[in-house]
C-alpha cells in the first residue's frame, strides 16, 4: 500500500472521481486531522442531492423487491450479478425517465396490492365473526321496534343466561334473552328489552361481562351478509390476480430498473465520498492509499486531470488496509482467512502456507472418494453455471479443492460410499466385489491413521512455528526466533522421533531441547523470575501436547464418515439379495449417504477450519487488519467490464 | 454368571447412549435457533450449522457402537463369537468413555452453540467465532472417542 495526497482543481474534480471510481482501486479516507479552522474546509451541502438520490434508490429497491416477489421464474440457486457491456448499460440509462415511471407504476402497484389485502383481511375478520350467527334469523341491522330495543350480544364462554335473567328479573320482567350460539370463546345472545328498561337491563349483562357484537350493524340476515361478504372476498381476490398480472407483466422491466438503480447507487456514493474532500473555492484535496500493483494506473489518471498528488510509504502508527494478494491457486482459500479475521498490515497472509493444509485436512476427515466426487462435480457444476464472484466464489472453488483431496484420500483409504460397492454386489447381484483400499483401512486399522494424523499435525504445527521464526527473524530478533521456536523443535522432534526408534539420540535432544528453554524461557526476567520463567516455558509442553492430540480429530471424523456410510449400506441390505432388496438399498443409498455427506461435510468444515484457527493461527498470526474498501462501482445487479484482481500490499 | 456375549451387547447399547448428549445438545442449539429466526427468517441456514454442531457425540457412540458390533461379530452372518465374561468387560469398558464424556460433552457443546447461535443473530459476520466456539468443546469428545476405539482395537478380540 502507498499513501497517495492529491491536490486538484475544482473543475478537474468529478472528471477524476469518476476516473478513479472506474478504476476502482483508491480507498479515499477521511482525514483525523483537528487543526482549528480547517473544519470551515469540508465541504457540505450535497447532503441535499444525496437525501434524494437515496429516495429514489429506495424506490428502485421496492419495485424489484415486487417484481421477485411475483417473478414468474425461479429465483436461481444463486445470485449473480450480470455482465453488461458499458455501451449496453449506457444505451439502458438513455430510457431513464422511463425506466423511473415504470418504476413508481410498479411501486403503486405494490401499493394498490398491499390495500386490496387489507380490505380482503378484514372481510375475513367479519366472515368470521358472523359465523356463530346463523341460524339467528332476523336482520342484523334491526335495532329494535318503536317500543323496543334488540341488542346482540356477546357474553364470555361459560356465562350462565338463566343466572343474566334472574339478576335481569329483578329490574323488570318485560324482556327477552335469548341464547344464539356458543363456542369455547362466547356465549352468544339477543336481548329483547321496552326502551325504558333497556339501561339497566344493559347495565345487568354488563356485570356478567357481556359486550354488544360486532356484527351489529350489518345489513341483512347473517346468511345473506355471509354470501354478501364471500363475493366481496371473490372480487377481491379477482382484483389481487388483476394486479398481480399487472406486475408479473412488467417482469420484463426488471433488468432495466436494476440498471437504473445500480447508476443511481454510483452516483449516490460518487456524491457521498465528495464528503471526504476537502475544499477551497477552487481546489480540493483529498488523502487515500493505493495499492502498490494499480500505482502506475492511479498515477496516469492523476496525470490526466492534472492533479498535484504525492505517494509514500505507510508511516509508523498509521492505519493501512490490508488487501490479500496470493498465487491463483490459494486465492480461494483467503475466505477461510477472511472469515477468521484479516491479517495485521505489517503481519503474514498465512493463507498460502495453510491452503495446501486444508484441503488435505478435508480430505482425510471427509476420507470418501464417493463424496470428494460429489463435491467435486456439484461445484465444478456450480462455478461453470454461475458467473460467481467474491466470497461466494472464493468459498465453490475451494470447495472443489477439497473435493479432489478428499477423492485422493477417499482411494486412499477404500472408501467409495462407505463399502457400497461390495454390498451392491451381495445384494444386487450375489458376487463378492470389493474395492480395496490403495494404502489402509482406517477402520480396520484405526491406531495407523491415528499416529499418522499426529504426525501430519506435527508438520502442520512446524510450519506454524516456523513462521513465527520468520517473523521474529525479520524483525531482527533471531535469538528469540532459535530460543523460544527452535528448542521446541528439538524437543518435539527428538520426543516424537524417540517414540518410533526408542533411540536414546533422540530422547537427548528432546532433553537438550528442554535445558535450553529451562535455561532461557525467564532471559527477560530479573532474579528469581528467570526461575520462573524458563518453568513456564517448560510447562508450555502442556500447550503443545494438546495442539498435536488435537489433530486426533483427523481420524474421528474420518472414521466418523467411514462407519456412518458402513452403517447405511448395512441398513439397506437388511432386506437381503435380490430385485426388492436392491431397491430398498437404493433407498437407503439415497437418503443415508445425503445425510451422510451432509453432516460430515459440515463437520469436515468446522474442524479442518478450527485447527488453522487454533493450532496453526495459534503459533504466529496478528489480525486486526481492516479490509481495503476502494472508492469504486458497488452495483449490485450488474457487472461493468470485467473487475480487475489487481491487489498486493 | 452374566455372559460375556451379554456384556459385550450392553458395552455396544451403553456407546450409543453418547446420542443423550447429543439429543440435548442440539435441542439446546435449536431453542436459541428459533428465537434468532424467529427475528430474521433469513438466518435459517446458517443457524442450522449452529444447531448441527452438538449432534456429532451421537455419532460417535454410533461409531463405537457399531465398531463393536462388527469386532464381536454381530454383524457380517458368521454369528458372534464366544467371548469371556472378562473379554465382555473390557468391551463395557471401552464404551464408557464415549458414553459419558459423550452425554456432557453435547450438553455443553449445545451450550456454546446456542451462544453462537445469539452471537449470528446480533452479528451475522461473526458466526465463524460462534462455529469455533463451539467446536472447541468437541475436542473433548474427540478424545473420549479415540480413547474408546484404542481399547476396543487394543483388546485382542
Amino acid at each position: 500500500m502507498k499513501r497517495l495526497s492529491v491536490i486538484g482543481l475544482d473543475r478537474d474534480r468529478d472528471s477524476l472521481l469518476k476516473r478513479l471510481m472506474d478504476l476502482g482501486t483508491v480507498e479515499i479516507t477521511t482525514e483525523k486531522d483537528q487543526e482549528e479552522g480547517t473544519a470551515a474546509l469540508f465541504s457540505g451541502g450535497e447532503n441535499q442531492a444525496l437525501a434524494a438520490l437515496d429516495q429514489r434508490i429506495q424506490g428502485t429497491e421496492l419495485a424489484l423487491e415486487t417484481l421477485e416477489e411475483h417473478s414468474p421464474v425461479r429465483a436461481p440457486l444463486i445470485r449473480t450479478r450480470r455482465a453488461i457491456s458499458r455501451a449496453e448499460f449506457a444505451g439502458v440509462l438513455t430510457r431513464g425517465e422511463e425506466i423511473k415511471k415504470s418504476s413508481d407504476r410498479i411501486v403503486e402497484l405494490r401499493e394498490e396490492l398491499n390495500g386490496i389485502r387489507e380490505a380482503k383481511n378484514r372481510d375475513a375478520v367479519e366472515l368470521a365473526q358472523i359465523q356463530p350467527w346463523k341460524g339467528y334469523g332476523a336482520p342484523l341491522d334491526v335495532r329494535g321496534t318503536g317500543q323496543t330495543d334488540l341488542e346482540l350480544e356477546t357474553y364470555p364462554a361459560g356465562t350462565d343466561l338463566q343466572a343474566v335473567r334472574e339478576k335481569m328479573e329483578e329490574v323488570t320482567d318485560l324482556f327477552e334473552l335469548r341464547q344464539v350460539n356458543s363456542d369455547k370463546d362466547f356465549v352468544y345472545a339477543a336481548l329483547v328489552s321496552m326502551k325504558n328498561d333497556t339501561d339497566r337491563l344493559r347495565d345487568c349483562a354488563r356485570q356478567f361481562g357481556c359486550s354488544p357484537a360486532q356484527v351489529m350493524g350489518m345489513s341483512g340476515t347473517a346468511e345473506e351478509a355471509e354470501a354478501r361478504i364471500q363475493n366481496d372476498i371473490a372480487d377481491r381476490e379477482a382484483q389481487l390476480a388483476q394486479v398481480e398480472e399487472k406486475i408479473v407483466g412488467r417482469y420484463s422491466e426488471k433488468g432495466d430498473i436494476e440498471c437504473l438503480h445500480d447508476e443511481w447507487v454510483v452516483e449516490r456514493d460518487r456524491e457521498a465520498v465528495k464528503d471526504k474532500l476537502r475544499t477551497t473555492k477552487r481546489t480540493f484535496r483529498f488523502t487515500g492509499w493505493v495499492p502498490v500493483p494499480a500505482e502506475k494506473e492511479v498515477e496516469a489518471a492523476l496525470e490526466d486531470c492534472g492533479c498535484w498528488y504525492a505517494l509514500r510509504d505507510p508511516e509508523e502508527g498509521e492505519d493501512v488496509p490490508v488487501l490479500l494478494q496470493n498465487p491463483k491457486p490459494v486465492v480461494p482459500f483467503e475466505s477461510v482467512t477472511e472469515m477468521y479475521s484479516l491479517p495485521d498490515y505489517h503481519g503474514i497472509d498465512p493463507t498460502r502456507y495453510f491452503a495446501f493444509f486444508y484441503a488435505m485436512f478435508f480430505g482425510i476427515m471427509l476420507s470418501d472418494a464417493g463424496y470428494g466426487v460429489l463435491i467435486t462435480v456439484a461445484t465444478a457444476v456450480l462455478l461453470r453455471k454461475f458467473d460467481l464472484e467474491g466470497t461466494t466464489y472464493k468459498m465453490i472453488k475451494m470447495f472443489f479443492y477439497c473435493g479432489i483431496s478428499t477423492i485422493f484420500w477417499g482411494a486412499l483409504f477404500g472408501g467409495w460410499f462407505g463399502n457400497f460397492v461390495s454390498v451392491f454386489g451381495e445384494v444386487a447381484l450375489r458376487k463378492e466385489i470389493s474395492v480395496p483400499p490403495i494404502w489402509f483401512d482406517p477402520i480396520q486399522d484405526p491406531t495407523k491413521l491415528l499416529i499418522f494424523s499426529l504426525i501430519f499435525g506435527v508438520i502442520h504445527i512446524f510450519v506454524g512455528m516456523g513462521l513465527n521464526a520468520y517473523m521474529l527473524i525479520r524483525a531482527g530478533k533471531w535469538k528469540d526466533a532459535v530460543l523460544d521456536v527452535f528448542s521446541w523443535y528439538l524437543v518435539i522432534g527428538g520426543a516424537g522421533l524417540w517414540a518410533f526408534t526408542r533411540s536414546n539420540a533422540f530422547l537427548y535432544v528432546a532433553g537438550a531441547g528442554l535445558v535450553i528453554l529451562l535455561l532461557t524461557g525467564g532471559r527477560d526476567r530479573k532474579g528469581f523470575g528467570k526461575v520462573i520463567g524458563g518453568l513456564g516455558a517448560v510447562y508450555n509442553v502442556t500447550g503443545y501436547l494438546s495442539d498435536i492430540l488435537s489433530y486426533a480429530r483427523l481420524l474421528a471424523l474420518g472414521l466418523a464418515t467411514g462407519v456412518i456410510a458402513q452403517v447405511v449400506n448395512t441398513i439397506g441390505s437388511l432386506a437381503g439379495p435380490g430385485v426388492v432388496g436392491t431397491i430398498v438399498l437404493l433407498v437407503a443409498f439415497v437418503i443415508g449417504h445425503i445425510f451422510n455427506l451432509a453432516i460430515n461435510a459440515l463437520g469436515a468444515f468446522v474442524h479442518t477450519s478450527r485447527l488453522q484457527y487454533i493450532e496453526f493461527f495459534g503459533k504466529f498470526y496478528i489480525d486486526g487488519g481492516e479490509p481495503f474498501d476502494p472508492f469504486r462501482r458497488k452495483t449490485t445487479y450488474v457487472r461493468l467490464a470485467p473487475e480487475k484482481s489487481n491487489g498486493g500490499k | 454368571m452374566i455372559s460375556g456375549n451379554a456384556l459385550a451387547l450392553i458395552g455396544a447399547a451403553v456407546a450409543s447412549l453418547a446420542g443423550v448428549g447429543s439429543a440435548m445438545g442440539v435441542g439446546i442449539a435449536g431453542q436459541a435457533a428459533a428465537g434468532v429466526v424467529a427475528e430474521d427468517p433469513k438466518k435459517f441456514g446458517r443457524t442450522l450449522i449452529l444447531q448441527a454442531l452438538p449432534g456429532t457425540q451421537g455419532i460417535y457412540g454410533l461409531i463405537v457402537t457399531f465398531l463393536i458390533f462388527i469386532r464381536i461379530g454381530l454383524l457380517g452372518g458368521g454369528g458372534m463369537k464366544d467371548l469371556s465374561t472378562t473379554q465382555g468387560l473390557f468391551v463395557l469398558a471401552s464404551a464408557l468413555p464415549i458414553c459419558i464424556v459423550g452425554i456432557w460433552s453435547g450438553i455443553a457443546q449445545g451450550k456454546a452453540a446456542a451462544a453462537g447461535i445469539m452471537l449470528l443473530g446480533k452479528r451475522a459476520d461473526q458466526m465463524t467465532k460462534g462455529i469455533v466456539y463451539a467446536a472447541m468443546v468437541e475436542t473433548y469428545a474427540i478424545f473420549a472417542l479415540l480413547v474408546s476405539l484404542l481399547m476396543l482395537f487394543n483388546l485382542g478380540i
